[in-house]
């Protein structure tokens, strides 16, 4: 599973870094990055649940 | 055209205001949405878009989709035109004819601004400070506790956030009690106590900001004044106008989270009882309860002609971005009136969205859950005393207007 965050639409809500700490992190300003891609094996439910709780849909799965 | 606008005087609809989407709403005052303002806002569904001729007249968003696109979009609409903006918010003159920074300022400037006060309210600089959040919420609930009630408003909803943002913006605590009158007839008083407390907080900012550049300390105001804005150090005025901006947006905000969370847990033993044995639970349910009473009614100022959510805006027009028309959407949340605190997809705009998200969401969010946390430790059990309903104030910042608890 491979996903991504859209720097452009993201607002730095931190909802994904909360709910998937081991799939994404956050740059200098707060913004989600996705650190570890592909997800890493068992962290794929959290990594959905990070894309669905996007206020900006700004977590993308690329595959 | 012309139309009673419901208090009393009438009020004339724009020539590009069709009189179909015309609709008699009045988030301010009207004592039918005053009686139980989420289920206000909910009744004001049924058309993408309305206009109401109430405060001026402004254009009403609906829908989650059409909400969220308008505040990712300031190039059509401006935070820019507080005058237009007022007008929706009529209460909401403090500050006098301060810009706010850096709400009031629309991108690319908004940037500079924002970046400026990325650092401090990160993540990161909220896990700094979670210690001392915890040691004032602990202070506060123990010195209630004993008592078997409170005035949840004034001894713990107000106190809370008041303390930690004075100890972040730098005020000395021999301050404080001064202080918190000046903020409270600048956010809570009469039209005259608004502009005498905006003076006295404006006029000690004035002496702190000397203080703070003649010796800097580890607080926010020394940061400002050491800070810079597209690459030139900040002036005094712009150091002013953002600590005014954090006073409007993380004072009253906290205060009415907690007063609507707490409503609800009063009410809810089996919510209140799953969260005490599960302390995990916690900041799912701060989201869930966030979303179900977003409380927040930002507006925008129509910057171009356009045609959107099916209605012809004209340049000038405000327009309501409502959170909790945002939050509740029925076409984006199953059940959306009901707070499911275990709810695993929760998409809410308790803290808007786009390039004016809520900057003190994640400082707000650690208070919020050590607030519950706390309180579920130490006062389990709580319900709202006496038979009388619980009332309410609506416009921007809405909130229950107070909220006495009891407890064995």
């Amino acid at each position: 599973m491979n996903v991504s965050v859209d720097a452009t639409t993201c607002a730095g809500h931190g909802r994904c870094y909360t709910l998937a700490p081991d799939v994404f992190g956050m740059d200098d300003e707060g913004r989600g990055v996705a650190d570890h891609v592909p997800v890493p094996p068992g962290q794929e439910a959290r990594a959905e649940e990070a894309i669905l709780n996007c206020p900006e849909r700004a977590v993308i799965r690329n595959g | 055209m012309v139309y009673d606008d419901g208090v009393g005087t009438t009020a004339r609809c724009p020539a590009h205001v069709p009189a179909e989407v015309v609709r008699d709403f009045d988030y301010h005052s009207d004592p039918r949405f005053l009686a139980d303002p989420l289920a206000g806002f909910d009744a004001a569904r049924g058309t993408r878009a309305f206009w109401t001729n109430s405060h001026g007249g402004y254009w009403v968003l609906t829908g989650a989709d059409d909400i969220r696109e308008a505040f990712r979009q300031p190039e059509y609409f401006s935070s820019e035109t507080q005058a237009k903006a007022q007008d929706i918010s009529p209460s909401r003159t403090v500050g006098g004819a301060r810009r706010l920074i850096p709400t009031g300022i629309d991108p690319p400037e908004h940037s500079q601004y924002r970046r400026l006060l990325t650092t401090p309210f990160s993540p990161n600089s909220v896990a700094a400070m979670k210690q001392r959040i915890t040691e004032v919420c602990e202070g506060l609930v123990d010195g209630i506790a004993g008592k078997g009630r409170c005035d949840f408003l004034n001894d713990f909803a107000r106190p809370y956030p008041a303390i930690l943002f004075s100890e972040i913006l730098g005020i000395p605590a021999e301050r404080f009690e001064e202080f918190f009158g000046w903020e409270d007839d600048m956010l809570h008083g009469s039209p005259e106590q608004v502009a005498s407390g905006t003076r006295s907080v404006m006029a000690y900012l004035d002496e702190l900001v000397d203080e703070r550049t003649a010796r800097p300390r580890e607080d926010l105001v020394s940061f400002l004044v050491g800070g810079t804005v597209s690459d030139r150090p900040t002036t005094r005025d712009e150091v002013l106008d953002t600590c005014m901006l954090l006073f409007l947006a993380g004072l009253d905000t906290v205060s009415s989270a907690l007063m609507f969370m707490f409503k609800h847990l009063a009410e809810h033993p089996d919510d209140r009882r799953t969260l005490a044995r599960d302390p995990a639970s916690i900041p799912a349910a701060v989201e869930e309860l966030l979303r179900v009473s977003a409380f927040v009614n930002p507006s925008r100022t129509v910057a171009r002609d356009t045609e959107f959510a099916g209605v012809t805006m004209k340049r000038g027009d405000g327009v309501l971005l409502s959170t909790a028309l945002a939050s509740r959407d029925p076409d984006a949340v199953p059940d959306p009136t009901v707070a499911r605190l275990d709810r695993r997809v929760n998409v809410h705009m308790a803290f808007g969205a786009g390039p004016h998200r809520c900057l003190g969401s994640h400082l707000a969010r650690a208070e919020l859950a050590t607030a519950l946390s706390t309180w579920l430790a130490r006062i389990p059990d709580f319900r709202i005393d006496g038979g009388a309903p619980v009332t309410f104030h609506g416009g921007g910042v809405m909130a229950p207007d107070r909220l006495d608890l009891v407890w064995a």
